[in-house]
């Protein structure tokens, strides 16, 4: 029974030592996620656009966009919210939100459409910490809740 | 009253030709949009501007904020919750930590998706290095505590951010009990 129990523990151990690092190398760490969707919302990473779904995780890189009647709301790490009406895009071009390592910084750029933004923790800790870029210049949020519109 | 409306549909007219940032929220005076290269300041709650080089501060109307963002601000999720729970000198949980618990695990159950973050805190007394270790030596005993009791999430991440988030800013080197915290954000 007891030597039973440490055989298949001891299985366990080695498939969890196995699988955690062929994992761990080919998904970078999710620093938000997807937290509302309403109509035709997509989440596009490394070349594949998919439809966007509650609890889908964020990676630095992804694309975020809305079709015509699309909304589309997400929470990230530091607990900024962003969410965007229809026809927008937004591409999350970097994000770190580590202050043990002094590492704070939301930068994305936002090609079209309309972006509701709630600076988090980020902000309060380095209000130079988010930048969204815009066709037409660059925008810094020091925190507090911004309004953003591009046209197409 | 005509002359409102005009002059209202006179600003819709003039702005939505361009990009703009407006300043929904200053979030008790912190908030803010800088623009630019940070010459340009927008600190006035209900304010917007062009964010093409040059643009001046406009009051924008409730009707236009309307017209361009009631969609955006109608996708606005669920706003994340932060509990703060503090620690004795002796790094047991004070007297208040039990309702506080509840609150976390309240707060998860309401969510379809719940991701939930621990972070301890610490003062600056001691060595940073160090102090990351006993962040997240508190983040893990809390983390340990809250699945003890059943909390359901997608996902729970443990972190420390050490001495380097504050709550009271202080000088290096300084107890402050009110720093010395952990931190569970449900989102």
């Amino acid at each position: 029974m007891t030597c039973l129990d440490h055989y298949m523990r001891a299985l366990c151990t080695l498939a969890a030592v196995w699988l955690v690092p062929a994992s761990g190398s080919t998904l970078p760490e999710p620093v938000g996620h997807v937290a509302r969707v309403e109509g035709a919302a997509f989440v596009s990473s490394r070349g594949h656009t998919n439809a966007a779904k509650v609890g889908q995780a964020i990676i630095p890189g992804v694309a975020l966009s809305t079709g015509a009647e699309g909304g589309l709301g997400v929470i990230m790490g530091d607990g900024s919210v962003l969410s965007f009406g229809p026809d927008s895009e937004l591409t999350l071009d970097d994000y770190r939100f580590a202050p043990a390592s002094d590492e704070l910084r939301l930068r994305a750029t936002l090609n079209r459409g309309t972006l509701n933004l709630i600076a988090g923790d980020m902000a309060r800790l380095d209000p130079q910490a988010i930048a969204v870029e815009t066709p037409e210049g660059r925008v810094g949020v020091r925190g507090g809740q911004v309004l953003l519109k591009v046209k197409p | 009253m005509s002359g409102t409306l005009l002059l209202a549909m006179a600003a819709l007219a003039g702005c939505a030709q361009h990009s703009y940032v407006m300043l929904a929220d200053d979030s008790g005076g912190r908030g803010a949009a800088v623009l630019g290269d940070e010459q340009r300041v927008l600190d006035m709650p209900g304010q917007g501007m062009a964010i093409a080089p040059g643009g001046q501060a406009f009051a924008v109307s409730d009707m236009q904020r309307k017209a361009d963002f009631a969609k955006a601000l109608s996708a606005q999720p669920a706003l994340p919750e932060r509990f703060t729970f503090h620690l004795a000198p002796s790094g047991e949980l004070d007297a208040g930590a039990e309702q506080l618990l509840d609150s976390v695990l309240l707060a998860a159950r309401r969510r379809d998706y719940p991701v939930v973050t621990v972070i301890g805190h610490t003062d600056t007394l001691g060595h940073r290095a160090a102090n990351e270790q006993v962040g997240m030596r508190r983040a893990q005993r809390m983390a340990e505590l809250l699945r003890a009791r059943g909390l359901e999430a997608m996902e729970l991440r443990v972190e420390s951010h050490g001495e380097r988030n504050l709550l009271v800013a202080t000088p290096d080197a300084t107890a402050e009990p009110r720093n010395r915290r952990v931190e569970v954000l449900v989102r």
